[in-house]
């Protein structure tokens, strides 16, 4: 929760927002929204004003990106001095090549080759002209930016992607750092340099990774259609909230054989008055709902769920989080489930749930990573209450329940060490034996502040967890959401890829002098971490630690980041990674 | 955040706690937050660095995404991705056609349970080696990223490289990997212990892709309350002038329209030929006109009354009618966005339909006859099952499965360890009691005063603090075992045995065959030192559960170490001890005591062996305080001293 809250902050503190009404034409007169909207030059940030400013005033470079012709305008950027680098390296190096497509990189140009605003020009073409683009999308995110009374430095990431004229995919990554002249309310560009740059062409006309399969699979299936096929947002309009509905639509999936026919089937969690879905997969791929008839249509808020055989008899049994804890039903083998325990989470709120056979007896345990406490939750309290913010201790207690047999759990959290550290706003967690000796591991990723590393020793015959997130160098304080466990490098220990959010704001906010200025700068980094984006651990191998490896690996732009998964998408042998993101989309576009 | 408190000891401000709620209510009205941000997919570049091609994957979806759920659905050798929204389609699947050459190998491994591995095979590792020497690790998981369980199939992607058909699997908890052998791509079970690989039987399907069209919304919202609200005061004026409230008492629809608005003339059309099906059910229907509260709004003229009322007779309108105030069209805006978490302006038409004094239910958009007839019939329901009323579809409510008792409820923190939470939860049950029966009630406190206790017991409290709790638990119920066992023990850890042997002989007055009690007697007269009538209690109690452990473990222990030569019995200490070893030849304790019946027997050399049987085990389990006691026995025995207390 870092971007907003920042600006929000910014707004209310320094200035207070001024407030636009806007109303909806067929709606009763006096009833409309007022929304407050916040102007970046309003709180009296010199910087934020000098990021929008300069950010406008590369509007003809975005238009001529956008359009592949030279927008008028474009030589007006830059300053008569002005020195910079091809937007296109004209060194690059082959990074990668398969049947579908080819990445070319070039580091950092500082070499100044072109002056002048013709310079600028033959910059800029050096790209739509170099790659013969037709009409390109063009994001540019101002992610650092510094001034002074005469100068205004700001640090941009670039994304374009669109298609070559003969029909390729590309996408270019970049990012520049400009120097510009301030003279007064105008600024001209002086200076240009390309920090980075990565250039990904598909060999062929034929393109995307993926392809929409959603139609085909459920398309027609009345859950899909009348529920589904709605976002949250339809049935928050509708549906009275004390039916459990939450807006922030943190509901799961789950994979797995439910019916025993070797084929895998869909579990799906809906947020409080809605059904939990179960689509059974048929011959032909296509799968239709029957949570009815199967006994997993529940109704609370669902967050969580897993497919686990709990009792080892051959078929799956399903464990859904809800509000109250965790529903734990048995499978009959058919397909069809009934309920043999409800476990109940000491004050906590559970949310994804990571079962493994911790203390190796055999039978599956359940670990539940809770996020709110319990007297925290409030129908339409969106956001947590975190404190302190950027490494916050007053979140809901993890739970590990273990499989005694027969359905039964016991709450093991505390006598084997994972109460350490456990009062935190955990999302998710993730187990593996990252060290190699044997037993299972626990990471486990926390929004507002620091992660667990949770390692598995036996000490006196007991199973003992201790907190070595520190030692191992895998702290990642930050607004946690996933832990995903891959050996991305494949040197066979396992690494470690955590989401977090990527804030544009937070980074040219947090890094200004003037912010949290009374705080330490011990408090003040934390911030600045914060909004670095999603982090990736490199194992180093037993007894070595882990290496943070986010930057080099390119791999922290994955915006306000919820789900992440290691996976070969391309059956190359090394793992890609994939990143869900965003975090509420709603009609109004002024988004902060 | 700058207001937000930095150190964990400060309490939050106002001013962030503000901030916070500000946030909330702009989502609440509307406005996004990090919205339409596209998807991020990152491609391995061998290693070293990755290549973003969010944008050109065909993920770049601008959706609020959330959980990632990643299976090869179609089995055709790559993976498939489903995904979760909160924007619609809340539910995606993205076929993966990156079409390369390369070989692909799924395996779906399965444990042996009676080898130690759930048979899910979670947290087993399977390596493949490519003829490059490449090596491919992968790990069965059961839930990771964000809410999300992906396949428990581990695939391998190989390349275009001719591989090796060698995959080494590690079984959690084993250090040595199991070979098996299978060719370099298809769908392979791998059994525990067996080294073979069999071929699964599902085949590969071509999955067409078809464009995704999502529904429009229907133009009607119907919201149902789950709990019906109180009613506003909804004043109203007449055409003729005069003032006049909706009694909203019986069962009561009011409708706002406007002469302007084509669907709500078309509305009220269609209710005007349905009106003797609504007035046989009960219900009174009143419009409300809102044109004078607009035109006082935007400072127009509102039409006349007269030509409204024209207007209502040209429908044929048979119900009641009046003017809406502003003061009225407020309170019914506030009405319909006090339940709904998305705050939406009042659409017109809009109606709200009254019962008892509360709002049981409004439409936003035309209400129809039909509607509003199956709605009264909910209300022939208990209030109860409004919530099943409030939500569109069936479903099932988890929370009937859930324990609510305070009481219940601690005993899960208590297991947990949780023992302040447990007792906040007593202390609420404690507040809780006064309701029911005298009886019942006292029964009711004498289990919460025992958990009380309880909870200091076991975060190893002074005895003298869990005491009192005892003492009120046995005085409210004498015969409440656990608590007359945890008093006794308390009483005899506090050397006050007297009281206890009190307590106890009271309680099996009345039940005198409650064996855990008979046991504890036994103990404590043994701290008194009355170790015959402890040996007499034990015989008793071993009448009632011949097998027990502790009781077996307790007379022989009197009869083989007591002080008193009187009370000895060397040889009813070694029969028992004969039985013990039978039984319990696994535990420490168990050894220990047959050895100090041998050594009461003077069979120093059977004992000495034993004791050092039960050393190691002691070792074993680090328990540092019996191997203490039994290397002082051993030296005895060694000695050829029996061990006496």
């Amino acid at each position: 929760m870092w971007r907003v809250p920042l600006l929000s902050f910014i707004a209310i503190l320094l200035g207070g927002p001024s407030a636009v009404a806007q109303t909806s034409p067929p709606a009763v007169p006096g009833t409309g929204i007022a929304t407050p909207r916040y102007d970046p030059s309003h709180g009296g940030w010199d910087s934020e004003q000098a990021a929008e400013v300069t950010s406008s005033r590369l509007e003809a470079l975005k238009e001529t990106l956008a359009s592949g012709t030279q927008a008028a305008g474009l030589e007006g950027i830059a300053a008569h001095n002005f020195r910079g680098a091809p937007l296109r390296p004209t060194k690059r190096d082959q990074a990668y090549i398969d049947d579908v497509l080819q990445v070319h990189r070039a580091g950092r140009d500082a070499s100044d080759k072109l002056h002048g605003p013709s310079g600028w020009t033959q910059a800029v073409l050096s790209l739509t002209k170099g790659l013969s683009t037709g009409p390109l999308n063009v994001k540019f995110k101002t992610v650092g930016v510094e001034t002074s009374a005469t100068r205004v430095e700001t640090r941009l990431e670039i994304r374009l992607d669109g298609e070559t004229s003969d029909g390729k995919d590309l996408q270019v990554n970049s990012t520049w750092s400009c120097s510009w002249k301030r003279t007064g309310t105008s600024l001209a560009l002086e200076r240009f340099i390309v920090d980075d740059y990565e250039e990904v062409i598909t060999t062929s006309t034929r393109g995307a990774l993926f392809t929409e399969a959603t139609a085909t699979v459920v398309g027609r299936d009345p859950a899909f259609q009348n529920q589904l096929a709605h976002g949250l947002d339809h049935w928050l309009a509708r549906l009275d909230t004390r039916v459990g509905l939450k807006v922030g639509g943190w509901n799961g999936l789950a994979v797995g054989d439910a019916n025993g026919d070797g084929m895998e089937d869909l579990y799906v969690c809906q947020s409080g008055g809605l059904p939990n879905r179960l689509f059974l997969a048929r011959a032909d791929g296509t799968a239709g709902d029957v949570a009815t008839a199967a006994g997993v249509d529940w109704l609370e808020t669902s967050r969580g769920a897993l497919f686990i055989d709990l009792d080892n008899d051959g078929d799956q049994d399903l464990v859904v989080s809800v509000a109250e804890g965790l529903v734990i039903q048995e499978n009959d083998g058919s397909g069809r489930f009934t309920v043999r325990s409800a476990e109940v989470l000491p004050f906590a709120v559970p949310y994804s749930l990571a079962a493994a056979d911790y203390d190796q007896d055999g039978d599956l345990d359940i670990f539940a990573a809770c996020y709110d406490r319990r007297g925290h939750v409030d129908r339409n309290v969106a956001l947590a209450r975190p404190v302190p913010y950027q490494d916050a201790t007053n979140g809901g207690r993890n739970s590990l329940l273990r499989n005694d047999g027969e359905f039964r759990f016991r709450h093991v959290t505390q006598r084997v060490g994972l109460d350490a550290n456990n009062t935190r706003y955990s999302y998710a967690a993730a187990w593996a034996d990252y060290d190699r000796d044997g037993d299972l591991d626990l990471y486990v990723a926390n929004d507002f502040g620091r992660n667990n590393l949770y390692r598995q020793d036996k000490v006196r015959d007991q199973i003992r967890f201790t907190d070595v997130a520190e030692s191992s160098g895998t702290l990642d304080i930050a607004a946690g959401m996933s832990a995903a466990w891959g050996d991305y490098d494949n040197d066979g220990f396992f690494d470690i890829y955590v989401s977090n959010m990527f804030s544009s704001a937070g980074n040219r906010i947090a890094k200004q002098a003037r912010f949290l200025a009374n705080e330490d700068t011990t408090t003040r980094d934390l911030f600045v971490r914060h909004a670095r984006g999603n982090s990736l651990f490199h194992n180093l191998g037993p007894g070595k630690g882990f290496e943070d490896v986010s930057v080099s690996a390119a791999v922290t732009q994955g915006r306000w980041a919820w789900g992440s998964a290691f996976a070969d998408f391309n059956n190359d042998g090394w793992q890609d990674l994939i990143v869900a993101n965003g975090f509420i989309t709603q009609e109004d576009t002024g988004d902060l | 955040m700058s207001q937000s408190p930095s150190k964990e000891t400060t309490t939050p401000g106002q001013g962030y706690l503000d901030a916070w709620q500000d946030l909330a209510t702009r989502i609440r009205n509307g406005n996004s937050f990090s919205g339409r941000e596209p998807n991020s997919v990152f491609l391995n570049t061998r290693g070293k660095r990755f290549a973003d091609v969010s944008l050109m994957s065909g993920f770049g979806l601008p959706d609020d995404g959330r959980a990632l759920a990643i299976t090869d659905w179609d089995r055709d050798g790559d993976l498939d991705l489903w995904v979760s929204n909160r924007t619609g389609p809340r539910v995606r699947l993205l076929r993966n056609d990156y079409l390369t050459k390369a070989n692909t190998l799924a395996l779906r491994l399965e444990g042996d349970p009676s080898k130690g591995t759930p048979r899910d095979a979670i947290g087993a590792i399977a390596t493949i080696t490519l003829s490059d020497r490449t090596k491919l690790t992968r790990q069965v998981t059961a839930g990771d990223g964000f809410l999300s369980q992906s396949s428990k199939w581990l695939h391998f992607g190989l390349g275009s490289k001719a591989t090796t058909t060698k995959i080494q699997v590690t079984w959690p908890g084993q250090t040595a990997g199991e070979t098996f052998e299978a060719k370099p791509s298809g769908r392979w079970h791998l059994r525990q212990g067996t080294g073979k690989a069999t071929a699964a039987k599902q085949a590969a399907i071509a999955l067409k892709a078809t464009p995704l069209t999502l529904p429009s919304p229907p133009p009607t919202m119907e919201t149902y309350l789950s709990e019906p609200r109180s009613a506003p005061t909804l004043r109203y004026r007449t055409w003729s002038g005069s003032t006049a409230t909706i009694d909203t008492q019986p069962l009561t629809l009011t409708l706002l329209w406007a002469s302007w608005c084509q669907p709500c003339l078309k509305e009220m059309e269609l209710l005007s030929t349905q009106h003797k099906a609504i007035q046989n059910a009960g219900i009174q229907v009143v419009a409300l006109n809102i044109e004078e509260a607009q035109a006082k709004i935007e400072g127009t003229e509102a039409p006349s009354p007269k030509a409204l009322e024209q207007r209502l007779r040209k429908l044929n309108w048979p119900f009641a009618s009046g003017r809406a105030s502003q003061e009225m069209v407020e309170a019914l805006d506030q009405a319909q966005r006090n339940p709904l978490y998305k705050q939406e302006a009042l659409p017109l038409p809009s109606s709200f339909l009254w019962h008892r004094g509360s709002l049981v239910s409004f439409t936003k958009g035309a209400v129809s006859a039909d509607s509003i007839l199956a709605q009264t019939q909910r209300l022939q329901q208990p209030v109860s099952k409004h919530p099943d009323h409030a939500i569109p579809f069936p479903g099932r409510w988890s929370n009937d499965h859930f324990i609510t008792h305070p009481v219940a409820i601690s005993r899960v923190y208590l297991e947990g360890g949780y023992n302040e939470h447990a007792r906040r939860y007593l202390e609420e049950a404690l507040a809780k009691v006064d309701e029911g029966e005298a009886a019942k009630r006292r029964y009711q406190e004498a289990d919460i005063q025992y958990m009380l206790g309880e909870t200091y017991r076991l975060e190893n409290a002074l005895p003298k603090i869990a005491l009192p709790f005892y003492q009120r638990a046995t005085k409210l119920n004498p015969q409440h075992s656990k608590a007359t066992l945890a008093h006794a023990r308390t009483l005899t850890a506090l050397r006050r045995g007297k009281e206890a042997a009190t307590i106890l002989q009271t309680f099996l007055k009345r039940a005198p065959k409650q064996h855990d009690v008979l046991v504890q007697l036994g103990n404590t007269y043994q701290s008194l030192g009355q170790d015959d009538q402890a040996a007499a209690i034990y015989e008793f109690a071993l009448k009632v559960k011949p097998d027990d452990f502790q009781t077996l473990n307790q007379l022989c222990w009197v009869l083989s170490t007591s002080r008193n030569p009187a009370f000895r019995n060397p040889r009813r200490a070694l029969s028992l001890a004969q039985k013990i070893l039978q039984r319990f030849s696994n535990n420490p304790h168990a050894i220990d005591t047959a050895a100090t019946a041998l050594a009461s027997n003077q069979q120093f050399e059977k004992a000495s062996q034993l004791t050092q049987r039960a050393l190691a085990m002691a070792w074993k389990q680090r328990n540092d305080r019996l191997i203490k006691e039994l290397k002082g026995r051993l030296s005895l025995y060694q000695q050829g001293k029996p061990f006496l207390r």
